[in-house]
């Protein structure tokens, strides 16, 4: 039979081979398949992916065969690499907002691939446009059409790059990291509109992830990358069952499941409180006329002293504009929020610098939160010095090498620079600076949703350890259940600005009251192929 | 792991940074131009016993000889001793005034990005100074206070400080949402605090560049001010007061002029390379589109500001 794509010992080096990006890959997509490429960050898996298009990166050295309906890519010809583009593999892009061009409509902009395929006539286009916007379930495709890309939300972007994908009707979409970019209930009809391609247009899909709840929903069969290489090739029942190598297994266990979080004894008296909200709003100001935006809208909760309060929401739905709100980098304008009993509204200046002295804060990009001409040892020190919160040196030095000891960096990376490490122990430093003044609250906005898992599941594993041992109480931001139910006592979730739901974290997860909850806990695709078929099935027998 | 593998790039960008300047041809070649230029006007003078302001009648307008190697001015002074005078003038100006602008530009920048009203207030008077030519608003100054280095510092320093202000104000706002910004806002931080470990390290890679650029343009404002005898006053040697005088004698000594202008081409050129050569340093990225040229750029240094707005 012949096969869609084949891609044999296919290598990718760069620098005159000093950086080995892929090594010696093969693999095969069959008709009508959905293979998934798994892999952390720099494993190589987009590379491979983008080699099918003969898309790469500046300075590649490539070796190998790739076939692509029978013919070779790498060796085609300009002429023939066009008309293999689009009509043969098509690409779904991560980020739909950077995918679309914002000064034409999406009515153009799906026409421009026909027409470079030689459909001249622009009523013909225009038609084949909207067919294609309603069978991406795009509501009112006619109009739509003249849409510009602002004017849609991200999923519906998101479908729109698939719409172009799918225009010319190609044997294989290459679909890279597409729905990293949105939330989890957009997410979920993504993943049934790529099913449905598969399903009613016999595409294969080629879906590159780091998310293995995506694979488990998705894909027949799953090629696992480690370091360029591909460790693991399996069905992907087979895969998430008895997985073979090591790494597969160390990948799996990483992944923070939804249901399974161990129970948290819940000592915390309520007696004392370290922060409470109060029918908090928070309106951001307009400008010149325009309405103002209200980001949250009278949202009432507590944090007891030692408890970890976490906040799910999607993006939008005013989760970190509630964590900026506790250190005053958002302002609170309506209700109240008292950290350690004093009014937020009302706090300037000093007393302001005394309470965020107290409270220690973790950001969501460790890369970014850095200044990178300041070393390790300074980043850390930085909160102490700021405060002058102690005297002598040779005490500043003994108490940074000891919180470099409690997120357990060595010693030797004091003199390092943030920007020279991973990421993974960029967010331990980012850990140790909020912890440096031994603060009695942490707020934590998503500070593992830069990570791989595997390093996520370390980091969690950290800070619940220091939890534990120092008895802050946090404010734990995140928009993945999961991690959230793993960590928190206590779970709020939030929508649009609105509180809808607080309790308990097993309470929340396993008998959710609000209807969104239950939808937001429903859409997480669960890392088990079998469930996850299960709950489809669920899922259509309702509707 | 995988961690090996960014540790490996990251230090290949840092660590290297002397390296990596080493490994740019622009930058060496432009630095030992202007280090050879200080080094002749700070030490041949003296070992070579000239004396730039002697004068000797009988010898006016010779050609270049063995005595007076690049010949002799209208008052029979030493010619290459009055450019290299001429060079240490001119240097030491456009340090000062680079250095001066540049104290007084990031400063008023970095205030401007911390307060929407001084910022109002301080934008606006960099626009009102931006609008007057440089040459003219130099030219003015120094006819009202009279021609004094002291006065032609002040004047240029007057010019120069809008733009870098603009600059240093752009970026510092962009870096004030930055996210260890918000950490160290978060944390506590005084503005000051901010401005001086946050701020200020991070502004410096754009600034290093503006003022290699704004040292070559003093120097040919210098020039230029000098000649229309607003500069340097006489008889005290600057390339201007050279060319001044080489114009009165075009046709009998065409070589005064000549070797003037071949001294002010030759350090604008080394200033101009080390300006591209830090810029290819600072931000790699830059270096791939090479563009505004150094002919662009070169010839834009003589032009009139007026068209160039805030460069």
């Amino acid at each position: 039979m012949n096969m869609p794509l084949k891609i044999e010992n296919l290598k990718i080096s760069f620098g005159r081979g000093a950086v080995e990006a892929v090594r010696d890959v093969s693999l095969e997509l069959r008709p009508g398949e959905i293979l998934a490429l798994v892999g952390e960050s720099g494993s190589g898996k987009s590379l491979t992916a983008r080699s099918v298009l003969k898309m790469f990166p500046e300075g590649a050295v490539v070796d190998g065969r790739i076939s692509l309906t029978g013919d070779n890519v790498l060796e085609a010809s300009p002429n023939d690499l066009e008309r293999l583009r689009g009509e043969a593999a098509a690409m779904v892009f991560q980020e739909p907002s950077t995918a679309l061009n914002p000064v034409f409509t999406i009515g153009w902009q799906i026409g421009e691939g026909l027409k470079a395929h030689g459909m001249r006539d622009p009523r013909e286009r225009r038609a084949r446009a909207v067919e294609l916007l309603r069978d991406v379930d795009i509501p009112d495709p006619e109009t739509r059409v003249d849409c510009y890309p602002h004017q849609l939300s991200g999923g519906q972007k998101q479908r729109v790059v698939i719409a172009m994908a799918l225009a010319l009707r190609p044997a294989v979409i290459i679909a890279d990291e597409p729905t990293t970019a949105l939330d989890v209930t957009v997410q979920a009809g993504i993943l049934d509109l790529l099913r449905r391609c598969r399903d009613e247009l016999g595409s294969s899909i080629l879906i590159i992830t780091h998310n293995l709840g995506v694979v488990a929903d998705l894909a027949d069969r799953v090629a696992v990358m480690y370091q360029g290489r591909i460790v693991e090739e399996a069905s992907s029942t087979a895969l998430f069952s008895s997985p073979k190598a090591d790494y597969t297994r160390r990948l799996l266990a990483a992944v923070p499941r939804l249901g399974q979080g161990t129970a948290k004894d819940d000592n915390t008296s309520r007696e004392r409180l370290v922060l409470v909200a109060d029918q908090l709003e928070i309106t951001y100001p307009s400008r010149f006329g325009r309405t103002p935006v209200p980001a949250v809208k009278s949202v009432s909760f507590d944090i007891a002293a030692g408890e970890v309060l976490g906040l799910v929401g999607e993006s939008g739905s005013g989760k970190s504009t509630i964590g900026r709100a506790v250190v005053g980098l958002s302002p609170v304008t309506g209700g109240a929020m008292r950290l350690f009993g004093a009014d937020l509204r009302h706090v300037k200046g000093e007393s302001l610098r005394q309470l965020r002295r107290r409270v220690g804060f973790v950001f969501q990009d460790p890369a970014s939160s850095f200044n990178r001409f300041m070393t390790v040892f300074d980043c850390i020190g930085e909160p102490l010095r700021v405060h002058r919160a102690l005297s002598s040196s040779s005490e500043f030095r003994s108490r940074v090498l000891e919180l470099l000891d409690q997120v357990q960096l060595p010693r030797e990376m004091a003199t390092r620079y943030p920007g020279e490490l991973s990421g993974g122990q960029r967010q331990r430093v980012g850990l140790a600076r909020a912890l440096a003044l031994n603060p009695e609250f942490i707020v934590a906005d998503e500070p593992t949703s830069a990570l791989d898992v595997s390093i996520q599941a370390k980091v969690l594993e950290l800070f619940r350890a220091l939890q534990k041992e120092l008895g802050f109480a946090a404010l734990f931001i995140s928009h993945d259940l999961a991690v959230v139910e793993e960590i928190a006592h206590r779970v709020g979730v939030l929508r649009h600005g609105q509180l809808l739901e607080l309790g308990s974290a097993r309470q929340v997860m396993s008998s959710p009251s609000d209807d969104y909850t239950r939808l937001l806990i429903n859409s997480v695709p669960v890392p088990d192929p079998l469930a996850q078929a299960k709950k489809r099935m669920l899922a259509g027998s309702i509707s | 792991m995988a961690m090996t593998g960014t540790n490996d790039t990251i230090r290949s960008t840092r660590g290297g940074a002397l390296s990596r300047a080493l490994h740019n041809p622009p930058l060496i070649f432009g630095f030992t131009i202007i280090a050879g230029m200080a080094f002749a006007a700070a030490a041949l003078p003296h070992l070579l016993g000239l004396d730039p302001l002697a004068v000797d009648p009988l010898h006016r307008l010779k050609a270049p000889s063995a005595t007076h190697l690049l010949g002799t001015d209208n008052f029979g002074r030493d010619l290459a001793a009055r450019i290299l005078a001429g060079a240490s003038t001119s240097l030491r100006l456009a340090a000062s005034v680079t250095i001066l602008a540049a104290a007084i530009g990031v400063a008023v920048g970095i205030l401007a990005s911390f307060s929407r009203l001084l910022d109002h207030v301080l934008m606006r008077i960099c626009d009102g100074l931006m609008a007057i030519p440089a040459m003219l608003l130099a030219l003015a100054l120094t006819a009202t206070f009279g021609p004094k280095f002291s006065n032609l510092l002040i004047a240029l320093v007057i010019v120069f400080v809008p733009g870098i202000a603009r600059l240093v104000r752009a970026r510092a706002l962009a870096l004030r949402t930055e996210t260890f910004v918000e950490a160290a806002v978060a944390m506590g931080a005084s503005n000051l605090h901010i401005m001086a470990r946050h701020i200020f390290p991070n502004v410096l890679s754009v600034l290093a560049v503006q003022v290699t650029f704004i040292f070559a343009e003093t120097i040919v404002i210098e020039a230029a001010l000098s000649f229309l005898g607003a500069g340097v006053p006489p008889p005290a040697p600057s390339w201007g007061n050279i060319l001044y005088d080489g114009k009165a004698a075009i046709t009998k000594a065409p070589y005064m002029v000549f070797f003037a202008s071949t001294a002010i081409v030759i350090t604008v050129i080394g200033l101009t390379m080390v300006g591209d050569g830090l810029r290819d340093l600072v931000d790699p990225r830059m270096g791939v589109r090479s563009e505004p040229g150094m002919a662009k750029r070169l010839f834009r240094l003589v032009l009139p500001r007026t068209s160039e707005g805030e460069r």
